[in-house]
């Protein structure tokens, strides 16, 4: 199951000021941009489990929302993923996995974190190497888009 | 390993290549003679003890072994660089608070002659990990040296992290494939020092961030930590029949080859494996354990693993006695891992311990409640033998002696050469408002706090003197002022300790006074904020390149030299120290290498925290003074740099006559008589007055007659040469100040004023007049906006 979760609409303004500052120096067609944390998480849940922690536990209800069935919907946005590597230590995911289980679920058998980029203006090969340059350290992550 | 006792010096080499072992062929035919004399070929395991024992890191032979160096044709020959510079001035002064220097993990000193507390004070590199995983390396980094203030003597409490970091400039421009852009190692760097430092619950606050071309592909890192202790736990020696105990993280494949990167070269193939990521959650449970357990005396010895892992620490530890392992008994990540692995592997967070079999239950108990793993792995047996098992299969069998003391020691060339002086200065003028605009917002002057903001340094609420103070809080200190009650639990004990750095680029002129001018700016920054620089006590780090350059191993010798020179003459000893080589990239062909880089840090008592002040100016009409002479030289100036002046001037130190300014100007200090003290550095005098106007008070100043005579306008405004100091002065105390300063050298050059402007006059023309709202806006948002 793959969680998004992401800053509200109206608190979002630093995040994508932020994002296109970076990201414009080399490809100034972008037009838009915006991130989401991705929690990747493998175990025996109900439905409704997901939905609980993706809302208790992973994210900040006062500033953050969540998809847990389906990517986020943002129209006209180039998606990208950034993932560790397999083999590269997740130190976040191992607290998640406590934090889940301290929070009264079932321990997950696995989580993987990671971040997912939506980018407007730029297409999906352009988009994964504006990921790459400027965010993604290639020896731990893999980028990919969508 | 087939066939190792048989093999010729070129196989030798061709294992080494394949291995990784970073050795070279004299060091890999003594290890061969070795076996050979015993019999056998080495295991893996045993060839890679040997590499990682005897890597650069550990074992830092070029600055230990026999150098020969040519200095501007005087022959100058060493037996150990390190013992006849650094050690011996340390030696020579023999200061009696020194408790504990050049062999344990950190250099302890005494809080004071009265006080039941020590303080012990290490600083690192972790360069070649920041390059190519900066995050993680950063936060490895800084787990890494918060671990040896863990594990020197008895263990000692972190109290105050510092961070000095070295860049490429941030141009948001693409570089060669294969290297991270200074942007993406700058961020990376500062998210890694400020998660450890954060989640760990200890104040980032003391450092300095440096940008140079000659940093693009190989930044330096340097992470340092303060750590303070009972004076009665300052020793620690490993007794026959203690257990063998690893607490914290599990043992995987992280970092294999650590010690031994960082003994090469970084080209665009360097191993991944030797990257790691840290956890400081797992590291602030070993801390937990060790503050508990060593107040309860369980254990006789701890150290830290480090680069080289169990085989170094282990190693380290039973160098004495000898030891028996079992590695199976570890505590893994990963079943897969082989056993030389396992013994050789990075994994961060991990601590090895003496402990007496009488109190191995008590530590089981304190790591339950912790939640902290802890496995015993074998014995301090007394067989003054490196005895490693992995269940029966013996896998290292090795003499402690060899291990230690074999390593082949040769002789090195250096050639030094000092460069010729040109003095091109521009036509003067009569009005620098804009260059002192550009130097304000130049990447190496403008302000750090969007760096230092992200740092929690008010955690353990010790801290006084804070990076930024004053009624605004935005005018940045010299040093950081730590009072420790929330350790020492005495309130009303106002004793503490004052930390600095000093960095200078007079190194790409001269490298010899280079040494001199950052060990005068960690002082002076010491003196800016009261400290009792009697007993300042100094770490040195150096960085360079491949020192089997001969002229890289010459810059370095002469820094050395200049080191010795310079901590005789202040009277401050050196502590404890690191060198990091091999900062040099090889891309198509084409080496980029760093100019020899040196951070001093320097740490003093202060009697009375309460005495301590800060630099920003705080009363209208005060009197300004010029404490020290006019260092003049624009050589290696932000000035020189920014102006394209032709000159490569450097002041003529002086240390003698600084240091007696100094000792009157920290006596005139614990007496009351200075409000605000600023030490001249990057940007020169008038970037200083521009700093200590940011808060509620400004400046007016004029130079006068006698600076006219001495110097052109613009050596006068930004020089950036040793022993000057701004202070301002309370006005009722001029006299008492005045009476305190005879003999040491003093001008009054103006006063502070209640306005808006700064003024500087020279030779009774205005060559300044700037508005500060509009400088500190420059100051403040020039390094947010790079990025």
């Amino acid at each position: 199951m793959k969680i998004e979760v992401f800053t509200k609409d109206k608190f979002a303004k630093n995040e994508e000021k932020k994002l296109i500052k970076k990201i414009s120096h080399f490809y100034p067609n972008l037009k838009s941009a915006r991130e989401s944390k991705l929690y990747i998480l493998e175990g025996h849940y109900r439905r409704e489990e997901i939905f609980q922690i993706s809302g208790d536990v992973l994210s900040d209800f006062i500033v953050e929302e969540f998809s847990a069935d389906s990517p986020r919907k943002l129209s006209g946005y180039t998606r990208v993923e950034m993932l560790f590597k397999e083999g590269v230590t997740d130190v976040l995911s191992q607290s998640v996995c406590q934090a889940i289980e301290l929070a009264g679920f079932p321990k997950p058998i696995s989580v993987k974190t990671g971040q997912a980029f939506y980018l407007a203006g730029l297409n999906a090969r352009d988009a994964c190497k504006a990921i790459k340059e400027c965010f993604a350290n290639e020896l731990i992550h893999l980028v990919k888009a969508d | 390993m087939e066939n190792f006792i048989k093999a010729q010096d070129k196989d030798l080499i061709k294992l080494n290549e394949k291995f990784g072992w970073s050795l070279n062929l004299a060091e890999l035919t003594k290890a061969r003679d070795y076996f050979i004399k015993l019999g056998h070929n080495p295991t893996r395991a045993e060839m890679e003890t040997i590499a990682q024992t005897w890597s650069e890191h550990c074992k830092h032979k070029t600055f230990s072994g026999p150098v020969s160096l040519n200095y501007n044709g005087k022959k100058i020959k060493f037996s150990n660089l390190f013992k006849e510079t650094i050690v011996a001035a340390t030696k020579k002064l023999n200061k009696k608070w020194c408790l504990s220097v050049f062999k344990d993990n950190a250099g302890i000193i005494e809080l004071s002659p009265n006080s039941p507390w020590a303080l012990a004070f290490k600083a690192e590199t972790h360069n070649h990990p920041c390059a190519i995983a900066p995050y993680g390396g950063a936060e490895t980094g800084v787990g890494g040296v918060i671990r040896d203030i863990l594990g020197v003597g008895l263990g000692a409490k972190p109290v105050l992290n510092t961070d000095n970091f070295c860049f490429g400039p941030l141009r948001n421009k693409k570089i060669s494939s294969g290297f991270l852009t200074p942007e993406k190692i700058f961020e990376g760097v500062v998210e890694g020092v400020r998660d450890y430092g954060n989640r760990m619950g200890i104040p980032t606050a003391a450092g300095s961030i440096h940008f140079d071309e000659s940093y693009t592909f190989n930044p330096l890192v340097y992470v340092g930590c303060v750590g303070i202790m009972p004076k009665d736990k300052v020793f620690k020696k490993v007794k026959k029949g203690d257990i063998v105990v690893a607490i914290g993280g599990p043992t995987g494949r992280d970092g294999i080859h650590g010690a031994t990167f960082s003994s090469a070269d970084i080209d665009e193939n360097s191993a991944s494996s030797a990257v790691q990521i840290g956890h400081a959650v797992n590291e602030k449970k070993v801390l937990d354990v060790i503050m508990k357990a060593g107040s309860l005396g369980l254990y006789d010895a701890i150290t830290d693993c480090g680069a080289g892992g169990f085989s170094s620490a282990i190693g380290e530890l039973g160098e004495e006695t000898g030891v028996h392992v079992d590695i199976k008994k570890a505590i893994l990540k990963d079943n897969s891992i082989k056993p030389w692995e396992i013994w050789v592997s990075e994994s961060q967070e991990r601590m090895i311990m003496a402990v007496p079999p009488s109190k191995i239950g008590k530590l089981r108990e304190i790591c339950s409640i912790e939640e902290c793993p802890i496995c015993e792995l074998g014995v301090f047996d007394g067989s003054r033998k490196l005895k490693v098992f992995y269940g029966d299969e013996k896998i290292v069998d090795l003499d402690m002696s060899f291990l230690h003391g074999g390593l082949p020691k040769f002789e090195k060339k250096a050639v030094y050469k000092s460069q010729k002086v040109v003095n091109k200065l521009p036509t003067p003028k009569y009005d620098y408002n804009k260059e002192l605009e550009k130097i304000l917002s130049d990447i190496n002057v403008c302000s750090r706090e969007y760096v230092i903001r992200q740092y929690d340094h008010e955690v353990q609420g010790g801290i006084v003197v804070k990076p930024f103070n004053g009624v605004k809080k935005q005018t940045p200190s010299d040093a950081i002022v730590i009072w420790p009650y929330p350790i020492t639990g005495k309130k009303n004990n106002f004793e503490g300790f004052a930390v600095s750095h000093g960095f200078s680029f007079a190194g790409k002129i001269d490298t010899y006074k280079m040494a001199f001018y950052a060990i005068d700016e960690a002082i002076r920054s010491l003196v800016c904020v009261g400290a009792d620089i009697s007993r300042t006590a100094l770490l040195d780090n150096f960085c360079c390149a491949n020192p089997n350059d001969k002229y890289v191993l010459g810059a370095f010798a002469a820094a050395a030299i200049g080191c010795r020179d310079a901590a005789l003459l202040y009277e401050s000893p050196f502590i404890s120290g690191k060198d990091s080589f091999y900062n040099q990239s090889s891309i198509n062909g084409k080496e980029y290498r760093i100019d020899l880089s040196l951070l001093i840090s320097a740490i003093a008592p202060v009697k009375d925290i309460r005495k301590a002040i800060t630099c920003e100016f705080k009363r209208a009409c005060s009197p300004i003074y010029l404490v020290g002479e006019f260092a003049l030289g624009l050589g290696a100036s932000v000035y020189s740099r920014l102006f394209s002046c032709k000159s490569n001037k450097l002041a003529e130190p002086q240390p003698k006559k600084y240091i007696r300014n100094y000792k009157a100007l920290s006596k005139a200090i614990e007496k009351g008589y200075i409000l605000a003290a600023h030490d001249i550095s990057k940007g020169g005098l008038a970037t200083a007055l521009a700093k200590m106007s940011f808060d509620e008070f400004s400046c007016e100043v004029d130079m006068g007659g006698s600076a006219c005579e001495r110097g052109d306008i613009q050596e006068i405004l930004f020089s950036e040469g040793p022993g000057m100091i701004i202070v301002e002065v309370d006005a009722e105390k001029e006299k008492d100040f005045l009476k305190m300063m005879s003999g040491a050298d003093i001008a009054r050059i103006g006063k502070v004023v209640d306005e808006e402007v700064i003024r500087v006059k020279h030779c009774g023309k205005e060559v300044i007049n700037a508005d500060i709202e509009k400088l500190l806006g420059i100051w403040k948002n020039s390094l947010g906006e790079k990025i």
